[in-house]
């Protein structure tokens, strides 16, 4: 404390008179929290985000990683959106931001309405590159950007390993959660695989919990009537009654 | 004043110190200083520069001349002068020359700081350099060649001093036609003194224009300024490149410095940046101008950076680009908003803004977008849609075990085979699915007043996943319009 340049001044407040040249190096925002971190004691912080559902917070050891790339591969239908739809809800009841790059442009606007509903500047901002292959592109500036603590990437080629490094490296100086989603040919129906990247690799198998698809007309004074069609046309077993 | 900056762009001592040249293929273009001592001078053919090194018992090392290579290296130092004035213009056809603005540094120094500063930048580059300051570029250019006391390498020539220190230069510093000059020499007019005490009329009558534009630079009356003759406000910076551009890059490379310097002076005034005004000198064209507003003042030049490159990126080039000027047009007094570094949720919102600029420009302006729910009709693709403002709609959020849908935009058709009414195998994109659960029909119709359509929907579960086709029952046609993933 005595060695460190934020000598408290009475009142206990800190002066930084310029902080890209604190500690006289240029400093990056998450290296810079750590050392005031060192410093002001109640600045206790946990190490990632927690998304508040117990699968995932279990596949990714507690907390979504902070400065990782975190991967959740599956096949198309086993469940991969929802997971991350779920994990978007997590983020963005913690006051989050979260950039989505839907590089296949298919997701569904209506199952994300109600994460965007605020007039503000607050939750869910999705980015739909009309060519796939920008997707990389637009994860590196998001990231880049340091105004969005979560970025998933959504389809899209596979990315080189060395565009991988390259973003790895931007997330850990930006403090970010990288997340990349896409489609594997291999894989069961029944869950996604969930992947940390890092120095110390782990990869978890999440379990689907769907359980039904949502009714398409969601129009309140439209009732559901599913099946009704069907049991109109259907021979009745027991021949028709009265 | 204005002041010149000369350094020679290869850079080393030692490369002074041989015998060398660089050359286009026919003439020489560019010479060491020991090459220049043993009567190699730019302008010269291979042959007779080879000749009059070989002349003094040396050989001469002839490296090619590459324009790119020269540009690169000029637009860098560009961008750094940038940083200490405010008008820099590297000079054309004079790779290693710049002219620079240096009025207004009264409350920074003076002149002769900033000549100081000039001179340690220039310095990095070639332990030679010169510099000078003077009423008129010819003047600057002349005391950066002459020799002084002390091999002194900055040399700032007093107001109104220009025509005396011409007195004594010799004339091969004062730009002009080389048979003029040959002219003049074998009359004996060997400085430009002797030159600018000719009668006017007289050097008109022999010689013509060119005479007189000789005559009026040994007199130290030049016109030639930087892109502007004068700072029209405080609050701007001005950039001209060595050579026409058609490609944005080195202008978006000079562009980071001049934003730093101005961002740098407005916060010492106390004020952010609201709008700035990008001028885009073209040559041969007008000038072509981009107000760049922001919805919050910023006074940092990274999102400001952003912001500009955007709309410098959404602007079709008509002509080259011969210079950039950056004016201020809106500024106001620095809010005491505070971040807080230490909260991992706290968003810079301008960051926010400048990178949402940029997608915007690369990608299209329906590239950054929220979802917002809307009330078009009972289909999937009306109950809501993508857009890039607020919503005003609230809805109910999918329960946690709700599936999200992935829906093609447009639907693609499929054959579907039935067997008692309900899909039983379906066949798309080559690849037959074998339905090993139908779930519907859910039938949705559209008033048949605005959108006649009549569809009846169905959840197919298949080895593969779930897929959501529907029957057009109006044309027969089946098609799939997405999947529970």
């Amino acid at each position: 404390m005595t060695n460190s340049p934020l000598a408290p001044l009475p009142g206990g407040l800190y002066v930084v008179p310029d902080v890209r040249f604190f500690f006289g190096v240029i400093m990056s925002l998450a290296e810079l929290r750590q050392e005031l971190a060192q410093v002001i004691p109640s600045s206790a912080q946990p190490d990632g985000v927690a998304i508040g559902w117990a699968p995932l917070d279990h596949a990714l050891g507690g907390t979504l990683p902070r400065g990782l790339i975190t991967e959740i591969t599956g096949p198309a239908g086993s469940g991969r959106t929802t997971l991350l739809r779920r994990l978007v809800e997590g983020a963005i009841q913690q006051e989050l931001l979260v950039a989505y790059i839907d590089a296949e442009r298919t997701l569904n606007p209506r199952d994300w309405a109600h994460l965007a509903r605020r007039a503000d500047d607050d939750g869910l901002w999705v980015i739909r590159p009309p060519d796939p292959a920008r997707a990389a592109w637009c994860s590196e500036l998001l990231l880049r950007s340091g105004a969005f603590p979560i970025v998933i990437l959504d389809g899209g080629p596979v990315l080189p390993h060395a565009i991988t490094v390259r973003l790895a490296s931007i997330a850990r100086e930006h403090d970010a959660s990288l997340i990349v989603s896409r489609t594997s040919d291999s894989g069961s129906l029944r869950g996604v695989t969930v992947a940390v990247r890092g120095r110390t690799p782990r990869t978890v198998e999440v379990e689907r919990e769907i359980v039904v698809a949502r009714r398409l007309c969601a129009h309140p004074e439209v009732p559901d009537r599913r099946g009704v069609e069907r049991r109109r046309h259907a021979p009745s077993r027991y021949g028709r009654v009265g | 004043m204005w002041s010149a900056d000369v350094t020679h762009l290869p850079g080393t001592d030692a490369w002074d110190d041989a015998h060398r040249a660089l050359s286009d293929g026919a003439r020489v273009r560019m010479v060491s200083s020991a090459a220049r001592l043993a009567g190699v001078t730019p302008g010269m053919t291979l042959n007779a520069a080879r000749a009059a090194v070989e002349a003094a018992s040396a050989t001469l090392d002839v490296l090619p001349w590459d324009d790119r290579v020269i540009a690169r290296a000029v637009t860098m130092v560009t961008g750094q002068l940038v940083d200490l004035s405010p008008q820099v213009t590297a000079a054309t056809g004079a790779p290693g020359v710049w002219w620079i603005g240096a009025s207004g540094f009264e409350k920074l120094g003076g002149e002769r700081a900033l000549l100081r500063r000039l001179l340690a930048l220039a310095q990095k580059y070639h332990p030679r350099s010169r510099v000078a300051s003077a009423d008129t570029c010819i003047a600057a250019h002349v005391a950066t060649m002459l020799r002084w006391p002390n091999n002194r390498s900055a040399h700032l020539v007093p107001p109104g001093g220009s025509m005396r220190l011409l007195r004594r230069a010799p004339l091969t510093l004062i730009p002009m036609d080389e048979e003029l000059r040959a002219a003049l020499s074998a009359l004996g007019i060997v400085t430009a003194g002797a030159l600018a005490a000719l009668p006017a009329g007289e050097v008109e009558r022999r010689w013509g224009d060119d005479g007189l534009r000789a005559w009026h630079l040994a007199r130290g009356e030049d016109d030639r300024r930087p892109v502007l003759a004068a700072i029209a406000a405080a609050a701007a910076v001005t950039v001209e490149l060595p050579d026409p551009v058609t490609t944005l890059e080195p202008v978006l490379f000079l562009l980071t410095p001049a934003l730093e310097r101005l961002v740098r002076d407005s916060a010492l005034k106390g004020e952010a940046i609201a709008a700035v005004v990008l001028t885009l000198v073209l040559d041969r064209a007008a000038p072509h101008e981009l107000l760049v507003a922001l919805a919050r003042p910023v006074a940092r030049a990274a999102p400001l950076f952003d912001q500009c490159r955007a709309a410098l990126e959404a602007c079709a080039l008509t002509a080259p680009v011969r210079a950039l000027a950056i004016t201020v047009r809106e500024a106001v007094p620095l809010s005491d908003e505070q971040g807080d570094l230490l909260r991992p949720t706290w968003k810079d919102p301008t960051a926010m803004e400048g990178v949402f600029a940029r997608l915007r420009a690369g990608l299209g302006v329906e590239a950054v977008v929220r979802p917002l729910l809307v009330d078009r009709g009972h289909r999937i693709e009306d109950r809501a849609i993508w857009a890039d403002r607020p919503a005003s709609m609230e809805g109910a959020a999918p329960s946690a075990t709700e599936a999200s849908t992935r829906l093609l935009t447009p639907p693609m058709p499929v054959a579907v085979r039935r067997r008692h009414g309900k899909p039983a195998a379906i066949r798309w994109e080559g690849r037959r699915w074998v339905v090993t659960r139908a779930t519907g029909p859910e039938h949705l119709a559209g008033a048949w007043w605005d959108q006649p359509y009549d569809r009846e929907y169905w959840y197919c579960d298949t080895p593969r996943g779930s897929l959501l086709i529907y029957h057009a029952r109006g044309t027969g046609r089946w098609w799939v319009e997405g999947w529970n993933d």
